[in-house]
């Protein structure tokens, strides 16, 4: 018994949070990154000989994809139909409309899992029963609790996976809400959990967990990203990652950076097998020269000449260390504070941004990640003055 | 926190210089470039740390080389310490308790607690006051001088106010509101929406992909089966053009008729033949034997029949009895006529030419006589010429002489015949001549008639005795008849005889006759379930169907031998073509229709091909990923520009809120003392300050009201003054802290000069004021500070 778990796939979304600077020869590892990544987990699958790969939800943005892609897609389960591997595949809230959307004829191979929980089932080659039970999204969100609609484990079967494309939570979140409770008490032997991009795992035995993404698709989804290679281990399924991403995302920070090329030889220091996408924070810094060329992009600029080819600095954040102590240490400080609160719940962007702004930027600064942006540049604005003001 | 004392190692223009400071109002007195402001430099450098020649001009490097620093002796709720601070780079900080000399450790970090809440900045803003905020306050509009006075219940408000602004103005560059702008934002956010339009362009070119793989999808279909129909069409003509060169053996074998007939088994036709023989054996032999049978009645109807035709000859005989008694009679009347005649003879009868002759001659000579000269007459009237008269009546008279002669001949020999009868006489036995001849007639002919009969009679009587098997001994007819009468009786009784015999005989026949015959039935009803069972009804229709079916046989074999030269398969099509034509026809068609589906093909193949070339190209583009990419980095670059055109608009909210919050909270407490400065600065003037809405709202004595920004700039300076004092003195119940103030007034008249120099008198009570000033009117403070 071994099969494969992976979740968030994301075939074909680019990169956010790239600044278009990109060289040409890293450009093409990343358009290419999800799919090299696919591509390796299909040739895995048929080296391994694996008997069924789960696809729990985001194989790719149904509304965005093009000929190649779909292409793609279809050679490559054409290629585990040839290895007489069976695919089950569930839509989650990026594909949620691949299968009303026109798209190339699934592989015979290929079940699409239903709106409605439903459990198909197979005999693996070692002659073993395994259930698989999972629904597909039909919309961007499923807040009822589909997870009332799986069935107890089915004890005619030698295994019984659950298939969950969603994220813990209470009745009424937008992604099919669950506890861990809830699985544990279908008694499955593996819930192979999509939705969530940071590999995790929420219990162990029996494993219930999210593979994560396949390939990190922004700077906060750091480290290796791969799939979930799950085998029998006497009775129990238990999942072995298995790192594919051809791009990975770190993050580091950097303590009293004394200047420019101090910070050129400690990122030199930083490499990577892979093509490694990092994040730089300095923090503890404050030779105001040094910030400002940093704010104005001079350091990055100088930093990213000097790295390897497949290292690329993708961002260098100031941690401003100093504000903290400043702001908490003025005498204003409570009332700055309520301000800022105040003013951040009562934000409506739109009464600072016009209709003529694409409604994604507008969208993103409603979210608390576009919030906590705001509110952290606003802060290191403010500190920044605050520290002018002292000289 | 109370300054005690100052010790300037070097710092500017002082060296090793050292001042003790009142508690409570410090006045230090000197003219313009007397140190005033190094001094005050100085205490802040040693509590906030010295100038960095980055952040400012003066660093305030000694004069006369004097180590950089010094040290203020400070009272604190803990005692008394001194802070000394050392060199201006990497300077060294040391705070040592007076009480017991005690150095502390963490001197940073102890000046900080003991700072606490207050900064450089919040210092300069709260404590420090100096004739550069008046300038300032000057410089600024009337409405911003409202917003200030409004926000001046918070810590740095004037600076604040700038900073708010300059991010508004820096937000307002990176991006306009109005639909037209061209800022850098706004071109960022066109470039965008044309990628994006691009993209979504270009993911409808996905739609054409999929119909287009239907396409292929379909025509591959379409290929394969048409090269199906190609290979079907090919081998129908494969087909046809065999069943073509076979057609001809095929037609040869239809023409040879097949019949379905019975086999007759060899068994039953022996059989029947068999049986045929003996019903024919034996219904002749019945029949010879119904012959036998018959035979005896005819040999009785011979005998019958003799003594029929010996009756016959009998009646025969008596007739010729009969016809010669009437012989002897007619004889005897003959005799009788003859008896008239001289010579027993009779003459032949007279003809009718004599008899009128005999009658009428003297007439006739008369009148032949009369006839002739009557004639002579007439032609010698006719006739001139006397000789041709002459010679008529000379051949008259010749014919009349010749009649004569004639006439008198025949007469002589008639009478010479009839002698002794005269004429007359001759004439009347006439009638007994004519019957002589008759009888003579008769009797000819009944002597015929009774040779005739007698030659008959003599023949019949033969011909029996003859058939009698007898012979006639008598040559008498009469005789004969009886002999022969007597052998019929006695054939008669032998007849009776073998009669009997025969009866014994024919059933004896009979018997075996009815034997024969249930034979002859039972072997009849033998074949005719033979013919029944071959549905036949007599003997050669059954040999014509044995003969028939090997006829049959002979056919089939030939059928065989040819129809196995072409496969069963081959049979069935070949059948369905009416003939050779049709066949033809049917290969022409089918040549047709595969030239017509290898165009079809071709045509088909060729869009395929074109179509699945153009996909692999769609399949090999990756433009889509790139422009996605290319928008997603997009996206990224305006979620940082429009997050830092928030950021900057949004701090510009932040600090007026915040200011305007701290203000709110602040004023209640500072308008008293406010009030009481303003009014006194105003030398009673004003009496109120009050805070409407928006707007600060002066009012006089005499109940007038004033909008600030309707003040005289005294009158605002005046206010502002007020409000800053009012808000040191608010904080300083918070933080005790010396205020230090540079020629703050300097622009104010002695009298105001004079009343501010009371109020800070007044106020020094509760917090260490150091008032630097260029000249001051009144020497009743002890411990003025002359530089």
């Amino acid at each position: 018994m071994k099969f494969i778990h992976a979740g968030d796939i994301h075939l074909g979304n680019p990169f956010s949070g790239l600044d278009g600077q990109l060289p040409e020869m890293l450009k093409e590892t990343v358009h290419k990154a999800t799919i090299t990544a696919f591509i390796k987990l299909i040739d895995a699958a048929i080296s391994e000989s694996v008997d069924f790969v789960l696809f729990p939800g985001d194989l790719y943005n149904a509304a965005e994809n093009s000929a190649q892609i779909q292409s793609i897609v279809n050679q490559q389960f054409n290629r585990l139909l040839e290895a007489k591997i069976p695919v089950y595949l569930s839509f989650g809230n990026h594909d949620f409309e691949a299968d009303r959307r026109q798209h190339l004829p699934w592989p015979v191979n290929v079940v699409v899992l239903p709106q409605q929980v439903v459990t198909q089932s197979l005999t693996i080659k070692s002659g073993k029963r395994v259930a698989i039970t999972g629904f597909s999204y039909q919309t961007q969100q499923q807040a009822t609790r589909i997870i009332d609609d799986f069935p107890q484990k089915n004890r005619q079967f030698d295994y019984q996976i659950g298939m969950y494309h969603g994220s813990v939570g209470t009745e009424g979140s937008s992604y099919a809400p669950f506890s861990v409770g809830d699985l544990l008490s279908k008694n499955y032997d593996y819930w192979a959990l999509g939705h969530i991009h940071k590999r995790q795992t929420l219990n162990q035995r029996p494993f219930v967990g999210y593979s994560g993404n396949l390939q990190g698709l922004n700077l906060t989804e750091t480290g290796p990203k791969g799939y979930y290679l799950v085998s029998d281990d006497t009775g129990r399924l238990v999942p072995t990652f298995v790192a594919v991403a051809p791009v990975v995302w770190h993050e580091v920070t950097f303590d009293h950076v004394a200047d420019e090329l101090d910070l050129i030889q400690r990122a030199k220091t930083l490499s990577d097998d892979e093509v490694g996408f990092w994040t730089i924070n300095i923090s503890q810094t404050s030779d105001p020269e040094f910030i400002s060329r940093i704010t104005h992009g001079f350091t990055l600029e100088g930093l990213r000449a000097n790295m390897a080819s497949n290292v690329w600095i993708v961002r260098l954040n100031l941690i401003m260390d100093y504000q903290s102590a400043q702001i908490n240490d003025v005498i204003d400080q409570q009332f700055w504070e309520n301000s800022l609160t105040q003013l951040m719940s009562s934000f409506e962007v739109n009464d600072y941004l016009p209709n003529q702004v694409p409604f994604f930027v507008r969208d993103y600064f409603t979210t608390s990640a576009g919030k906590h942006l705001l509110r952290q540049r606003m802060t290191e604005l403010i500190s920044e003055r605050r520290h002018l003001h002292e000289d | 926190m109370k300054i005690k004392q100052v010790h300037i190692s070097g710092f500017g223009k002082w060296s090793q210089v050292a001042f003790d400071f009142n508690s409570q109002l410090q006045i230090i007195v000197g003219q313009n470039e007397s140190g005033k402001s190094t001094l005050r430099a100085f205490i802040v450098g040693i509590l906030f740390g010295f100038p960095s020649k980055k952040q400012s001009k003066n660093v305030y490097d000694p004069q006369d080389g004097s180590r950089y620093g010094g040290d203020l002796v400070v009272e604190t709720a803990n005692g008394d310490f001194r802070i000394a601070r050392f060199d201006r780079t990497q300077s060294t900080l040391t705070i040592t308790r007076l009480a017991d000399q005690h150095e502390i450790t963490n001197p940073e970090e102890w000046l900080s607690n003991e700072l606490s809440p207050l900064t450089r900045q919040s210092f300069d803003d709260i404590f420090n006051f100096s004739e550069q905020d008046l300038i300032q306050m000057k410089q600024i509009s009337a409405p911003d001088l409202q917003k200030l006075l409004l926000n001046l219940g918070a810590v740095g408000s004037t600076q604040w106010l700038e900073t708010a602004t300059e991010f508004d103005k820096k937000a307002d560059k990176l991006f306009a509101s109005r639909a037209t702008g061209r800022r850098s934002l706004n071109q960022a956010v066109h470039s965008y929406e044309v990628s994006e339009t691009e993209l979504t362009k270009q993911s409808e070119q996905l739609k054409i992909f999929l119909d287009d793989q239907q396409t292929v999808s379909e025509l591959t279909q379409s290929v394969a089966m048409l090269e199906k129909e190609l290979d079907k069409s090919q081998e129908n003509i494969n087909q046809l053009t065999q069943l073509q060169r076979q057609y001809r053996l095929f037609y040869e074998a239809q023409q040879i008729e097949r019949k379905q007939v019975r086999s007759v088994s060899e068994s039953d036709l022996q059989h029947a033949e068999q049986l045929q023989v003996e019903i024919d054996l034996l219904a002749s032999n019945i029949r010879r034997q119904e012959q036998d049978l018959s035979v005896q009645p005819e040999s009785a109807s011979e005998i019958e029949d003799s003594n029929k035709r010996l009756m016959t000859i009998k009646m025969m005989a008596s007739q010729l009895v009969n016809d010669q008694r009437q012989h002897d009679e007619l004889l005897a009347q003959q005799k009788a006529i003859q008896a008239q005649f001289a010579t027993n003879k009779v003459p032949e009868l007279l003809t009718a030419d004599d008899d009128q002759r005999l009658s009428n001659y003297k007439v006739r000579f008369i009148g032949m006589v009369s006839g002739a000269i009557l004639l002579t007459i007439a032609v010698y009237l006719v006739v001139t010429p006397i000789w041709l008269w002459l010679m008529v009546v000379i051949v008259l008279l010749s014919f009349i002489i010749r009649f004569v002669v004639k006439n008198n001949s025949v007469i002589s020999d008639i009478k010479k015949q009839y002698y002794p009868l005269n004429g007359t006489q001759i004439r009347a036995v006439q009638p007994s001549i004519e019957h002589y001849l008759k009888l003579d007639n008769s009797l000819t002919a009944i002597n015929q008639k009774i040779d005739l009969q007698t030659v008959h009679i003599n023949k019949a009587l033969q011909s029996l005795a003859r058939d009698l098997n007898v012979a006639l001994a008598s040559q008498a007819i009469h005789d004969s008849v009886d002999q022969l009468a007597q052998t019929i009786q006695n054939r008669v009784l032998v007849k009776q005889n073998e009669n009997v015999l025969r009866q014994q005989q024919q059933s004896q026949l009979d018997n075996m006759i009815e034997a024969s015959s249930i034979s002859l039935n039972q072997k009849k009803l033998d074949l005719k379930v033979i013919f029944q069972k071959y549905d036949v009804e007599k003997m050669t229709d059954l040999q014509n169907l044995d003969i028939a079916y090997h006829e049959q046989m002979v056919n089939d074999h030939r059928y065989q031998a040819m129809i196995q030269q072409i496969p069963a398969q081959d049979q069935k099509k070949l059948s369905a073509f009416e003939d050779a034509q049709a066949l033809s026809k049917n290969l022409e068609n089918e040549h047709n229709n595969l030239a017509q589906i290898k165009q079809h093909f071709a045509e088909e193949q060729a869009k395929l091909a074109r179509i699945q070339a153009q996909q692999m190209q769609r399949v090999s583009n990756d433009d889509f990923m790139v422009m996605q990419q290319k928008v997603a980095d997009q996206k990224t670059e305006l979620i940082t520009q429009f997050s830092e055109y928030l950021a900057q608009k949004l701090a510009n909210r932040w600090i007026y809120s915040a200011l305007h919050a701290a203000s709110q909270n602040r004023f209640p407490k500072m308008m008293k003392f406010a009030t009481e400065c303003f009014s006194q600065l105003t030398v009673r003037r004003y009496q109120h300050i009050n805070f409407e809405k928006d707007e600060i709202i002066v009012t006089t004595a005499r109940h007038e009201s004033f909008n600030v920004m309707s003040l005289s700039t005294g009158t605002q300076e005046q206010l502002y003054v007020a409000m800053r004092l009012a808000l040191a003195r608010v904080i300083a119940d918070v933080i005790n802290f010396p205020m230090v103030i540079d020629d703050g007034f300097v622009n104010f008249d002695p009298q105001r000069r004079a009343i501010m120099l009371d109020m800070l008198a007044q106020l020094s009570d509760k917090q260490q004021i150091i008032y630097l000033t260029t000249s001051v009117e009144t020497n009743d403070f002890p411990n003025m500070i002359k530089l």
